[in-house]
Formats: C-alpha cells, sequence, structure tokens
C-alpha cells in the first residue's frame, strides 16, 4: 500500500514538474506532455499482469496560441496502446454443428490484428470527436484496420468475421475500451490506469496520447512500451525456438534422470 | 501462487498442478498405468492449450515410465527383445503421428481429433473393463472361481511370415503383429499425448497372447521410447513441449504414485479395474460434453504457425 501511495506521490510530482516545465518552455514545447510509469514491462515466473499509470498534462497556454481555439473550447485526451508491433496474421475459425458435434468449417486469415489494444478516454467517445477521426486514427477496436489476404470474400462475411475477432479479443480482455478512463486532475494534468492482462504477448508496444479538440486532433504523442520475457522464462523461450532439437532433447535427457531419481529414492527394495 | 509457463504463455496456479501431477500420479501408482490418458485432458481443463498438453505430457511419461520399468527390471519381467520390436514399429508411428499432429493444427482440426480420439479410446476401452470386472466380482462373490483364460490357442497371427523367437515371452511368432501394433500405438502415442498402455497390454495379452507377467514391464520399456521421440518430434516441428510445466507434473506425479502403489495394495485386482474404468468413462463423459454443447463463441482464433 505504502509503495502505491509512494508511486503515486512520484508521479504527481513528475506531473507538477511536467506542467512547470511546459510553463517555462512555452515557445518550443509541445502542447502535449505524457509517459508511462514503466516502459519496459519484465514477463518473469510469476507475472501475473501489471497495472501502469500513464501520466501527463497538456499545455493550454501552446494549444490557445496555435489559432483556432479559444478559452471554452474542449479537450479531451484518449490514450491508445496496441501492438507488439511485429504482428502475426491469425486464421479465423467458424464452428458449425456436424452430425451433433461442433466442428471447425470454414476459416479466413486475417492481417492487421494487434495481439492486445488498450483505448481510454477522458469523455464517451461520441461526444470527443465523429466516428470519421477515430478511423483514421484506428483508436478504438472496431477502427482498426485488419485486412483479409482474400480478396474474394463479400464485404458481409468479412464483416462477421472482423466482429468475431473484436468480441473474442474483448472476452480476453486483450481488446479493452474504457471510456472515462482517463482522468483529468486538473486543468491540465491527466492520468489513465492500463491494465496488462497475464497473457499478453512479448514484443513492442505502440503508446499514443491524442489531445482532441472540438473535434479535431491537435496533438499526438508516441512512445514505445517493451514487453520481454526475462530470466529463467527467456531463457527457456528462446532455447525451445532457437535450438528445438537440443532443448527437445535436454527435456526427455532430464526426465530420464528424473525417473530414475524418483525409482532410486522410493524404491529401495 | 501463480507460475508462468513459458511455453503455453499463460500463468497458472503452481499447486493446482502440483496436485494435478499429484492425484494423478496417485491413480497411475495405485491402477499401474501410465496416467497420460488423465494428464492430458486435465491439462486441456484447465485451458491449457492441447497441442502443448499433448506434447508436454509426452515428455512427463518418460520420467514415469522409467521409474517403472527400473521396478520391473528388477523382478526380471521385461522382455527386452519383444520390446525392441515393439518400439521399432512405435518409433516409426510416432514420426508418422507427430507429422498428422502438424497437418490437423494447420487446418485447424487438432483439439477435434484430439477429443474425438479420446471419447471413442476412453469410451470402449472404459466399457470393456466395466463388464469383465463386474462379472469378475458377480462370480468371485457367489464363489466361483474365474474364467479360465484360453492359452497357447492358434490364431491367425501365428501363421504370419518373419517369424522371430521370443525366448523371455515364449513365443515364436512372426515379427509384423508387434511391429504394427507397435507403429498404431506410437501415432496414437504423438495425436493423443499418451503412452498407450492401456491399448497396448490388452493387445499384448490378446493378440501376441505374451504371459501377463512381462507384459506391463514390456509395455513401459518401450514407451520410454516411444514417447521419448515423440517430445523431441514436437519440440522441433512444433514447439509445444513446456519444460516448466513438465517439471511441475512430474515432481507432483513422483509423489502422488508412492501413495497411490500403497493405497492400491489394499484393494482387490477388479474392484480396482472396476473402480479405474468409472474415471474412465467419467473423462469420455466429459469430453463428450464438451463436443456436442454450445461453445461460447462459435467463432475462435487460432495463432498462424510459423513455416
Amino acid at each position: 500500500m505504502s509503495a502505491q501511495s509512494f508511486v503515486m506521490k512520484a508521479l504527481w510530482c513528475t506531473s507538477v514538474l511536467l506542467s512547470l516545465w511546459l510553463s517555462t518552455h512555452k515557445a518550443e514545447a509541445d502542447s502535449l506532455v505524457a509517459d508511462l510509469s514503466e516502459n519496459t514491462i519484465a514477463i518473469t515466473s510469476n507475472f501475473t499482469g501489471k497495472n501502469l499509470v500513464l501520466f501527463g498534462a497538456i499545455d493550454r497556454s501552446t494549444t490557445l496560441s496555435t489559432g483556432n481555439l479559444n478559452e471554452q473550447a474542449s479537450r479531451d485526451v484518449i490514450v491508445v496502446i496496441s501492438g507488439p508491433n511485429n504482428q502475426t496474421p491469425i486464421t479465423v475459425r467458424h464452428k458449425k454443428r456436424v452430425g451433433g458435434i461442433w466442428v471447425n468449417t470454414n476459416s479466413i486469415l486475417f492481417t492487421g490484428v494487434p495481439d492486445y489494444h488498450f483505448v481510454a478516454s477522458s469523455r464517451n467517445f461520441d461526444d470527443i470527436a465523429s466516428d470519421e477521426i477515430f478511423r483514421r486514427n484506428e483508436i478504438r477496436p472496431q477502427n482498426i484496420k485488419i485486412k483479409s489476404v482474400d480478396i474474394e470474400l463479400d464485404e458481409e462475411t468479412l464483416n462477421t468475421y472482423r466482429n468475431a475477432i473484436i468480441r473474442n479479443k474483448s472476452r480476453d480482455k486483450l481488446f479493452y475500451e474504457k471510456q472515462g478512463g482517463v482522468e483529468f486532475l486538473d486543468e491540465t494534468l491527466f492520468r489513465a490506469n492500463v491494465e496488462i492482462p497475464a497473457h499478453i504477448s512479448v514484443g513492442i508496444y505502440n503508446t499514443k496520447v491524442f489531445l482532441v479538440s472540438d473535434g479535431r486532433v491537435i496533438s499526438v504523442q508516441s512512445k514505445s512500451l517493451y514487453i520481454n520475457k526475462t530470466g529463467f522464462e527467456r531463457s527457456i523461450y528462446e532455447f525451445a525456438y532457437d535450438s528445438p532439437f537440443f532443448y527437445g532433447l535436454l527435456a526427455v535427457v532430464f526426465a530420464l534422470f528424473a525417473g530414475w531419481m524418483a525409482s532410486l529414492v522410493f524404491h529401495q527394495d | 501462487m501463480q507460475i508462468y509457463l513459458p511455453i503455453a504463455e499463460l500463468s497458472v496456479n503452481i499447486f493446482l498442478l502440483l496436485g494435478m501431477g499429484g492425484a494423478v500420479g496417485f491413480l497411475s501408482g495405485m491402477f499401474g498405468v501410465g496416467g497420460g490418458f488423465l494428464m492430458t485432458p486435465l491439462l486441456i481443463f484447465v485451458g491449457i492449450p492441447p497441442a502443448v498438453a499433448v506434447a508436454t505430457e509426452a515428455n512427463q511419461i518418460v520420467a514415469s515410465s522409467v521409474s517403472g520399468v527400473l521396478a520391473y527390471w528388477k523382478r526380471k519381467s521385461v522382455d527386452f527383445k519383444m520390446g525392441t520390436v515393439l518400439l521399432a514399429g512405435g518409433v516409426f508411428g510416432a514420426f508418422v503421428g507427430v507429422y498428422i499432429f502438424r497437418l490437423l493444427r494447420e487446418i485447424g482440426q487438432i483439439d477435434l481429433i484430439i477429443s474425438l480420439c479420446y471419447v471413442a479410446f476412453l469410451g470402449v476401452v472404459g466399457s470393456l473393463m466395466l463388464s469383465e470386472s463386474a462379472k469378475t466380482i458377480r462370480r468371485s462373490r457367489a464363489g466361483l472361481p474365474g474364467p479360465r483364460r484360453k492359452t497357447r490357442h492358434h490364431n491367425w497371427i501365428h501363421g504370419l511370415p518373419l517369424r522371430m523367437r521370443f525366448p523371455r515371452s515364449r513365443l515364436y511368432i512372426s515379427c509384423i503383429p508387434p511391429l504394427v501394433l507397435g507403429f498404431m500405438v506410437g501415432i496414437l502415442a504423438a495425436i493423443m499425448g499418451v503412452g498407450g498402455g492401456f491399448i497396448m497390454v490388452p493387445a499384448m495379452i490378446y493378440l501376441l497372447r505374451m504371459p501377463t507377467s512381462v507384459v506391463v514391464g514390456t509395455s513401459l520399456f518401450q514407451i520410454i521410447f516411444v514417447t521419448a521421440v515423440t517430445t523431441i518430434l514436437h519440440a522441433t516441428t512444433n514447439h509445444t513441449v513446456d519444460f516448466v510445466l513438465a517439471l511441475l507434473l512430474l515432481l507432483g506425479g513422483v509423489i502422488g504414485a508412492q501413495f497411490g502403489v500403497r493405497a492400491g495394495q489394499r484393494l482387490k485386482g477388479e474392484e480396482l479395474r472396476a473402480l479405474l474404468a468409472l474415471l474412465v468413462l467419467a473423462v469420455c463423459l466429459r469430453l463428450g460434453v464438451d463436443l456436442v454443447s454450445t461453445p461460447i463463441d462459435l467463432y475462435s482464433l487460432d495463432e498462424v504457425i510459423d513455416k
């Protein structure tokens, strides 16, 4: 508990420093600064997911100086974390009842499906901007440009399958939408809690923070988030993929040894 | 306490895995079976991907068969010559089985085929065992002697060419039936993640007419090699052997088996068989229900296997 409050205090201080820094560097400053509480997540043997805090500040004076904006204009922040970058295609399979048993019948191969897609916004999406803006920036799960390799399929079938991807991923908390998940602490400071589930893939993820005002994106900030396996888990994973034959051989030798040990210990007759 | 499994890529409670290893080890010690046919479905029930469950279980069976065979070896109840012929067929079967496994995985039918294989084999073996043990129990309660096994009767198998002498089993038969039997069980071992003892043992007794005393030891002996080859093949073609998972199951299994052996000595053979039959049928039923009940989503996502 105390560790958590310490983190919160640290974040708060950083945020205050950020806003101070913003206010003193008006001329060359971005209108938005944000960062995650951790930029690297290590998957270790006791990894059960992780809660990150994204925090940041917007500079109202800069947004004002860009021209069209006035003091009353709405300011919204949207946080998107998506990835990993090296996406492998996925197959979506459709089950049908065949003789009483559920069998995978049709399947379609899709590319461009992120393994994980998190989005949080400061208000309801409908109040922030139009669908067009979300589509262009691939903000919500349904805005992700998921493409099929097969070009002969009709749009209706593709949409059924696309929706199935979103539904499955959402059920596993891998696609996650948090309307109102970005919280403004005052006029300029904001924060968002990001839940990284335990079954996340390793790789480089892209964090994007959008500043939206009057339905227009006026600033975007990008950062990378690294998720890696470390230690023993990493060694095993790499060993299994880099030299699978020796990995298998070692597993067998170990099992032979373990079996022999067990009989030594327990069957002394 | 959760532990992250590096190949299965999910985190599972460590005590659940140890407990499962212990429970299946207990049962395998009690009934004298390998336990693969119980462990693989259990792993699938707790959410381990079937492909990982099958390959990892093959790895665990290597260990449990080694400790089993050593005990039989001391009692000189292993027919190494017969075992070698069986495993020659078995290793070849494992190659074919892993190839079929990969093919089925690519077309998205592996989960279904694993379940279907289990339902079919467990159903048949479980019902046969139950009816046989029920008969024996009824007969012994009525005070009648058990049925005399027909021995040394010549069947069609004894007419085949390429005969070999198996002194330990006191047999002079063609090497084709054991080769074919080994081959078939090898395929099953690779697809189902089992040692195949539950098919091999009855086949050795009823088809090959081997003496009961050497059957289990010989079966375990050849299982070591077939599952070892299966493990390496799964590791190289499918990358599905989870070393951490195997380690935990092994640990629980070794300990559980010791208690199981002691518990088993207090029960009569036919009672043990009846209990095992009920257990086998329960697993079969559960898998069967999963096949026919409507899944939560008719669409599922599947990662494309790297070529």
